[in-house]
């Protein structure tokens, strides 16, 4: 979604000459697909994201900005913010090291490592949660408490996020020719210098997508989550948990509405990283 | 540039054990931790069943018509260039952004007793919210990009040349489409619906709201996980538990071999 | 070019395809309506209805009936209702719950007299002729608020409201190495946004304060401080237990018979009982629907009768049938005076009480929340 495409080449538009028979088939698997993707997409998709929408806004704009603004809703964002912000940028710098060793070295078990990374994406968020709840709990066998604890928050989300960072730099990795690095190594640049100034400029834009898929993914992760915080309001309440009280307890327009800004927020970032990512692939 | 220093490697290892590697290990722990025989019984509880049964009909319906959808769209996007394709191209990892809590609160809008497509479908006598098919609606809803997702920078690298060739040649459209597109795109399409697996059997968030969790008719198996660890059952939950890690680590082996072998295609062609 | 045949086919193919995923979404055909009873409940009821079912299955009205059940927290449950969830028989935590439904369409409006009409129950009978417990009418079960400690009470948690926030010492070491710090105790409650239990934990504290002689006002800082000791907050009562269980905190406060429950499964925790506490009253109502479901009625009737209020009573629920708490008084804690009635703490009652402390923005304890926060 973020990678910059341009439109493939315009011939698929005009009927072929020699197989006109073919035409109205082809015609029709395209109306067709069109027919039931719209369909489809609207049922699944938009129309309940219009409905989320004009539910925040029932009570027009003022209620809005109340719900939204509300106390307890303003720790949750920033609850979720500062964790999810740490859980990514922790996991773009391990993401980059993972991804790296995991394309330039060869040694026993790499292929174990590398199957264990998709895990975060495989594994049930309700198993992580309650696996951390009681790995990471008060009765630990690693005796190591973080329930309660922002740290314990972010330690989650940085399990449930480190499959993205690692998998948008990996393919990049592995398509590099490091000539450019082997002829500065010549010159003379101490191995970081050669890192800083050419190997890294060259995965930014990769880094840059991966850590902002990871972070939109973390602000709305709950059931990996909501186990460990022991979901004090104002304290360890992340912003899904607060949307899930909010609805649950008939307050399903003070929901939306917080439900809103979350999305609004998660698509300015989104929309940031593929604006500077852009920028980058352009400037290099 | 040679191999990475030591050091980095230890730390990768390190940290990737430390993090994914150990819950992993842990949660068999704990559900082996009264033995195989404790074990066995826990796995024939009847809500566990009656969880493990919905989840495999949710399975059954959400996974074949998310293919379906998604190679569908893929091509699409990608061979029928529209406004419309290329907006549905800009808003397809929506649902991947969006926190399932969100997703289920949408979706409990749009279709409750006075929402939007609740309304006529009631009117129809058709309910979805507290029943499966609400369960299945939100469960693909959350999966809906990954097909899709994988096959739209394939089919763009690829081009459609030998598809139109075949067509000039006299190949009918499914012919097409079986003999040559399906070729190239398998691989990257069995990672995407090894994704969209996990996915669908591992959603929590959005079914919690959803379904009503009522227990043996619309609780699925994270729902049964969650409610037994809520209700001092936590053995009960750690064997849910381990079923569905046992299925993650097939799902991990499944995405391994298609990303193998999507890799020995690529270099095949190259 | 356009082929007519193929225009209309490129017309109805598109709907007939988009229908399939609709097609699939066709509900799983329901069970008979007859003989299936949709049981709505709250978290803590989970394990004692589904004893009271089998034993209703046992009995020739109960025979060949099947239950649905959902138990979760109390205002998730009953917003689920409201919002159309299949409900026959709802046990929620506190009479604001089956109000809401009311308000909702979803229950009569008269539904505390089901007690009487189907339950055969008079709550108005009094002196020899007196039926229950309480005058309270509509009410399942009563119970109290407790608090849960470990085992063995190492951190000497008394019976007083008011100590649960002063801070205990401990010392460690010996001679000139001795160590003395401070705690404070760690609270359990659960969240009240969506838990009826929580709802009464705060009500019986505050109740707690003003029966130890503070002021409003002092019981509303006391209040505050118990937020602030507070070191989690889950969904539900039978959430925050299994929390306490888990390791979380050194007290909860819970529902008296989710307590004994945990006792009685030999969980290492006891019950420390308050000088002062609430009692807790949990309504019962046939919705719409299940006034129309025979079997419904005759399990609303089992639950009133001898058999099943006995149940509750061998399970750590107080009984509202007098008859069956004669037998069953000597099992449980005597609080004589000092469990209050919430009409005798407040005669609003839950009326006035849920607005005044839980309305999510003018509410005392929303507003004390926001100030800790």
């Amino acid at each position: 979604m973020l990678d910059t495409v341009s439109p493939p080449p315009s011939s698929a538009t005009q009927p072929p000459r020699k197989g006109w028979l073919l035409w109205p088939f082809q015609t029709l698997a395209r109306r067709t697909s069109q027919g039931v993707a719209v369909t489809f997409y609207s049922l699944v998709v938009l129309i309940p994201l219009a409905a989320l929408f004009s539910s925040a806004f029932t009570h027009g704009w003022g209620f809005f900005w109340k719900a939204a603004t509300a106390k307890e809703a303003l720790a949750a964002y920033r609850l979720t913010i500062t964790c999810s912000l740490l859980a990514a940028l922790t996991n773009a710098v391990a993401g980059l090291g993972t991804a790296w060793v995991l394309v330039r070295d060869t040694f026993r078990g790499k292929a174990i490592l590398n199957a264990l990374i998709d895990l975060p994406f495989a594994l049930p968020t309700v198993v992580a949660g309650v696996t951390f709840y009681t790995l990471y709990g008060p009765k630990s066998p690693v005796h190591l408490t973080l329930t309660g604890t922002w740290t314990g928050i972010t330690v989650a989300i940085v399990f449930v996020t480190l499959p993205f960072t690692v998998r948008s730099v990996q393919p990049v990795i592995e398509t590099m020719t490091f000539n450019a690095e082997a002829a500065a190594a010549t010159l003379g640049a101490s191995p970081w210098r050669v890192f800083r100034t050419i190997t890294l400029p060259t995965l930014l834009p990769a880094i840059l997508t991966g850590t902002g898929l990871a972070f939109a993914r973390a602000m709305g992760e709950y059931g990996s989550v909501v186990f460990v915080s022991n979901n004090l309001p104002f304290r360890t309440e992340v912003a899904s948990s607060y949307i899930y009280s909010l609805a649950s307890a008939g307050d399903p327009v003070g929901a939306a509405a917080t439900a809103v800004t979350m999305l609004v927020m998660a698509l300015v970032v989104l929309i940031a990283v593929s604006v500077a990512s852009r920028r980058l692939v352009k400037g290099s | 540039m040679g191999r990475s220093p030591r050091w980095l490697r230890l730390l990768v290892i390190l940290y990737v054990g430390a993090l994914i590697g150990v819950p992993l290990v842990f949660v068999f722990q704990r559900a082996f931790v009264h033995g195989a025989g404790a074990l066995w019984s826990a796995l024939h509880d009847s809500s566990m069943d009656a969880a493990i049964g919905l989840t495999i009909r949710v399975v059954l319906v959400a996974l074949p018509v998310n293919t379906i959808v998604g190679v569908g769209a893929a091509l699409w996007i990608v061979r029928r260039p529209s406004w419309v394709s290329r907006l549905v191209d800009r808003v397809i990892d929506v649902p991947l952004a969006i926190s399932p809590i969100i997703i289920g609160l949408m979706l409990e809008l749009a279709y409750n007793q006075s929402g939007w497509l609740g309304r006529p479908l009631a009117a129809l006598g058709l309910t979805v919210l507290f029943s499966y098919p609400g369960i299945v609606l939100a469960c693909m809803f959350v999966s809906l990009p990954l097909v899709t997702r994988q096959l739209i920078p394939l089919l763009r690298e690829i081009g459609s040349h030998q598809e139109q060739t075949a067509a000039s040649l006299g190949a009918g459209p499914v012919r097409i489409f079986l003999t040559i597109t399906m070729r190239s795109i398998l691989w990257a399409t069995a990672y995407g619906v090894s994704l969209t697996l996990a996915r669908v059997l591992g959603e929590y968030g959005a079914v919690l709201i959803v379904s009503g969790n009522i227990t043996n008719l619309t609780q699925t198996l994270t729902l049964n996980i969650g409610a037994n660890f809520e209700s001092y059952n936590a053995y009960q939950g750690f064997v849910g538990a381990g079923v569905l890690a046992t299925t993650s680590v097939v799902i991990l082996l499944l995405l391994g071999v298609a990303r193998h072998r999507e890799r020995k295609r690529h270099e095949h062609l190259a | 070019m356009k082929f007519p045949r193929s225009l209309a086919i490129r017309i109805a193919l598109p709907l007939v395809l988009a229908t399939l995923p609709i097609a699939s979404l066709v509900p799983v055909s329901a069970q008979a309506s007859g003989s299936t009873v949709n049981v709505v409940g709250y978290s803590v009821v989970k394990t004692i209805f589904s004893k009271l079912e089998t034993a209703f299955q046992a009995t020739s009205a109960g025979s060949g009936v099947n239950f649905s059940n959902s138990f979760g927290a109390s205002d998730t449950q009953t917003n689920n209702v409201a919002n159309g969830q299949s409900a026959d028989l709802v046990n929620l935590s506190y009479t604001p719950n089956i109000g809401q439904l009311v308000t909702a369409g979803k229950v009569p409006s008269d539904w505390a007299s089901q007690e009487f009409s189907l339950g055969g129950v008079n709550v108005a009978l009094t002196g020899s002729r007196q039926q229950t417990t309480y005058p309270t009418p509509g009410i399942l079960t009563d119970s109290a608020v407790v608090f849960v400690v470990r085992a063995g009470n190492p951190l000497k948690i008394g019976t007083s409201w008011l100590n649960l926030v002063k801070p205990y010492t401990t010392t460690s070491g010996s001679g000139k190495t001795k160590v003395t710090t401070k705690h404070t105790y760690g609270i359990v409650t659960p969240n009240p946004t969506t838990s009826g239990s929580a709802r009464w934990n705060l009500i019986a504290a505050y109740a707690g304060a003003i029966g130890a002689g503070d002021s409003s006002s002092k019981a509303q800082s006391y209040l505050k401080s118990l937020l602030t000791d507070t070191v989690a907050q889950p969904v539900s009562g039978s959430a925050a237990l299994a929390a306490f269980l888990g390791g979380t905190g050194d007290v909860l406060l819970s529902y008296e018979d989710d307590a004994l429950a945990a006792v009685a499964a030999g969980d290492a925790v006891q019950i420390i009982y308050p000088s002062k506490t609430i009692l807790i009253e949990n309504p019962v109502a046939l919705t719409k629907t299940g006034l129309s479901n025979p079997a419904a009625k005759a399990f609303y009737s089992f639950l009133f009768s001898t058999a099943g209020q006995t149940i509750l009573a061998q399970n750590g629920f107080r009984p509202v049938l007098k008859s069956v708490w004669k037998t069953a008084a000597g099992s449980f804690h005597s609080f004589g005076a000092s469990a209050m009635p919430i009409t005798t703490f407040d005669p609003s009652g839950w009326t006035v009480l849920n607005g005044q402390f839980f309305d999510p923005s003018s509410g005392i304890v929303s507003q004390l929340e926001q100030s800790i926060g």
